[in-house]
């Protein structure tokens, strides 16, 4: 599990500073990583000792170490000389990369129990045993992101979050599809919501500045036991789901704020059109031109006042007078009186939904 | 490096418009702050730059290559937003390294890189900490050596200092400003703030409602609004506007200000005449600081003389705000602070007809220009 690199990079290092020649051979014989330019030579002698009942041997000027994780042989570490200090050496090296196997598949571990805690592939008994096994603690408060990446496999993104999370070890950060990136988060005592706004838009801000990447955070609600981690994951995907439908100007997306765009799309299908049907009676919304739509949604954001939606798109009253009129006609409904205004904006949402699930079947 | 944007348009899935029909030129090592009102499609302009969100029609150039199907990465473009951040385990060096090292850029050119973006910015000395280490300020300089540091063609600024307290907001745009002079790069700095604007941009975009309403040198869109909209945009205290009317009276073209009739200027008048808005309603509007109260001023300009009460004084040190009923309007003067004017006080003041600016009535467009 531990990469080459890995490997060499220690042997490298511990070489530099006491000044010995290394090499770590794996159960193949292969020479993964050494400082010695011989070492090709060393694995056939390997091999025999790794077969032996030794912990430790010298042959030919080298002294072998045996590497195991959890009792099965890994690795031979070969270090040059004979001495007692190069003795010390190799075990110090051996011990290392044995604690280093350690480590690594603990992190691995760790990473496949969020993804399957994520995916709900774990009964509550497993949640609880495993949870304890790996010291990640039960009873604190977490909330899951979801950061939907524009490309497949962003690996620019993964990096960034990595950097960003590094020095919080009770954060995971982790992937269970091509696109999504999940940043499972535990909270301090201080944090709520608004302090989780920030952090959104942080993780937003900096993968936009460093990967250049667009990305769409959202997230679910705090959760205060890890068997519940499931399901701020689950809220999270609905938020992403939820803001490309009705809410595609925001980058940041919180579950506990979807209004009535968690209402629309929790909705029955057959409802939808039903409603549909009723409202336009035979008109679709897609029907409306953007200068419509523009003018429609400028009425609504200036809560129904004629003279300042007019002023905001530079038309005279009476031009925008005459579209709603226009609007009336086509609907049925007067969008100047409150209840027809309501009833419109539902219509349009529905009707947005609907737009999105023939675009996006499951 | 000079950037063209030709007839954008975004809309939103609802239909709705983000930015339309949007014209922007931006000249080489051209530093164009954008302003508006929040959701006038500041930042949209500025992802539509970078790269980072998709127009449905339009044409967008860098250095007269089109740059629509290039990725974010390819444009050589670098950004900030209001919270950019460090990463917290890597030294200052590696921040600044990261994005060089993503664009696989040999390691020795990277440090080269890095070390003469933190020279220029005076934090070579920064290299080695951790992000905790630094003070705020040292934190937003890192931020913007990052961004620099690849020498991108366009730097794009998406009002990172918004949330800064005043004194650091401030130190941060003196660094910005000699960060412009020292590259050669064009700059892009959105942002709500008209001062901010004003005090960095050797050029101003007024947006307003998806697309550019005036681009101008900052003193020429103070002075020469092309819209109320952008009249009321800049100016502390802002600009005073009331309802008037444009008047023949006893032979001179005059100016309704409440009961006053003042003779405008030769050359505003005859361009009111020739325009045809001889008694016709107009939008007025003066700033405060073309109201005076000086007794030289009041004696040169009999003829713009007015009676006003005084409501409010307001003492600010370098000036001093007066709140006046003149008639029955409230207008602001922004007077020299050694005035005599106080509060209850019935005083002359002169409204500096030279300065005056007139719109027009329903489109709202400048008509002394």
């Amino acid at each position: 599990m531990i990469s080459n690199q890995v490997l060499q990079s220690l042997i490298e290092g511990m070489g530099n500073i006491t000044r010995t020649q290394l090499c770590v051979v794996d159960m193949q014989g292969k020479v993964v990583a050494s400082t010695m330019e011989d070492a090709e030579s060393l694995s056939a002698s390997a091999i025999s000792f790794a077969q032996s009942q030794a912990d430790s041997q010298t042959m030919q000027g080298c002294q072998y170490f045996k590497v195991f994780d959890e009792e099965l042989l890994e690795y031979v570490v070969i270090a040059r000389g004979e001495k007692e200090d190069v003795y010390t050496v190799g075990r110090l090296a051996a011990f290392q990369i044995a604690n280093l196997l350690v480590a690594y598949r603990e992190r691995y571990d760790r990473d496949g129990f969020i993804k399957n805690l994520l995916l709900d592939n774990l009964l509550l008994v497993d949640i609880i045993n495993r949870s304890k096994k790996l010291h990640i603690a039960e009873d604190v408060r977490r909330i899951v992101f979801v950061i939907e990446t524009k490309n497949e496999k962003d690996t620019n993104a993964m990096d960034i979050l990595r950097g960003l999370y590094a020095g919080r070890a009770k954060d995971f950060i982790t992937t269970v599809d091509a696109k999504n990136i999940i940043l499972v988060r535990e909270l301090k005592p201080s944090e709520s919501y608004p302090e989780m706004t920030q952090v959104a838009r942080t993780i937003l801000d900096t993968v936009n500045t460093e990967a250049m990447t667009q990305v769409h955070v959202a997230y679910g609600t705090i959760v205060h036991h890890i068997k519940d981690v499931s399901r701020s994951y689950k809220e999270a995907k609905m938020a992403l789901d939820v803001g490309k439908i009705f809410y595609s100007e925001r980058d940041v997306v919180a579950y506990n704020n979807l209004g009535i765009g968690r209402l629309i799309y929790q909705l029955p299908i057959p409802l939808c059109k039903m409603f549909l049907r009723e409202v336009f009676e035979g008109h679709e919304s897609e029907e409306f031109d953007e200068e419509t739509i523009t003018t429609i949604n400028k009425f609504f954001d200036n809560s129904l006042n004629v003279s300042e939606a007019s002023r905001q798109l530079y038309i005279h009253r009476n031009t925008l007078v005459y579209r709603l009129e226009k609007v009336e006609k086509a609907t049925n409904l007067d969008i100047r009186q409150f209840d027809d205004a309501i009833t419109f904006k539902i219509a349009m949402m529905v009707s947005k939904y609907m737009k999105y699930l023939e675009e996006n079947p499951f | 490096m000079r950037i063209q944007l030709e007839h954008l348009h975004k809309t939103a899935v609802d239909g709705s418009s983000f930015i339309r029909d949007l014209n922007l030129e931006i000249e080489e090592k051209e530093f164009v702050a954008l302003v508006g009102p929040r959701g006038c499609g500041k930042s949209t302009v500025l992802r539509v730059i970078a790269g980072l969100e998709q127009i449905q029609s339009g044409a967008i150039s860098i250095d007269d290559r089109r740059v629509e199907s290039l990725e974010p990465k390819d444009r050589h473009v670098s950004m900030i937003f209001s919270n950019s951040t460090l990463m917290p385990d890597m030294t200052v060096q590696e921040n600044m390294a990261f994005r060089l090292k993503q664009r696989k850029i040999p390691k020795e050119e990277c440090l080269f890189m890095v070390r003469e973006a933190a020279e220029l910015l005076g934090i070579t000395h920064l290299l080695k900490k951790k992000p905790r280490a630094l003070s705020p300020l040292e934190t937003q300089k890192v931020i913007l050596g990052r961004a620099v540091a690849g020498k991108p063609r366009v730097l794009l600024l998406d009002d990172p200092y918004a949330a800064l307290d005043e004194k650091l907001k401030l130190e941060m745009h003196f660094v910005v400003s000699l960060l412009f002079q020292q590259m050669d790069t064009t700059i892009v700095y959105s942002t709500n703030d008209p001062m901010t604007a004003m005090a960095l941009g050797t050029k101003i975009v007024v947006m307003d409602a998806g697309h550019v309403v005036q681009k101008d040198e900052p003193m020429a869109i103070y002075e020469q609004p092309g819209t109320l909209f952008a009249a009321e945009l800049f100016g502390q205290p802002p600009i005073n506007v009331w309802d008037a009317k444009v008047i023949r009276e006893d032979g001179q073209i005059c100016l309704s200000v409440g009961k006053y009739a003042l003779p405008l200027p030769t050359k505003t008048a005859k361009l009111l005449e020739a325009k045809g808005y001889l008694e016709k309603e107009v939008i007025a509007a003066i700033r405060p600081e073309n109201i005076e109260d000086e007794e030289i001023v009041l004696e040169t300009m009999q003829m713009w003389q007015v009676s006003a009460q005084v409501l409010v004084r307001q003492m600010l040190g370098a000036v001093a705000y007066l709140e006046l009923r003149i008639g029955e309007m409230t207008m602001v003067a922004s007077v020299n602070p050694r005035t005599a004017a106080s509060p209850g006080q019935k005083i002359k003041v002169v409204l500096d007809l030279r300065k005056i600016l007139l719109f027009d009535k329903q489109s709202r467009t400048i008509v002394t220009k």
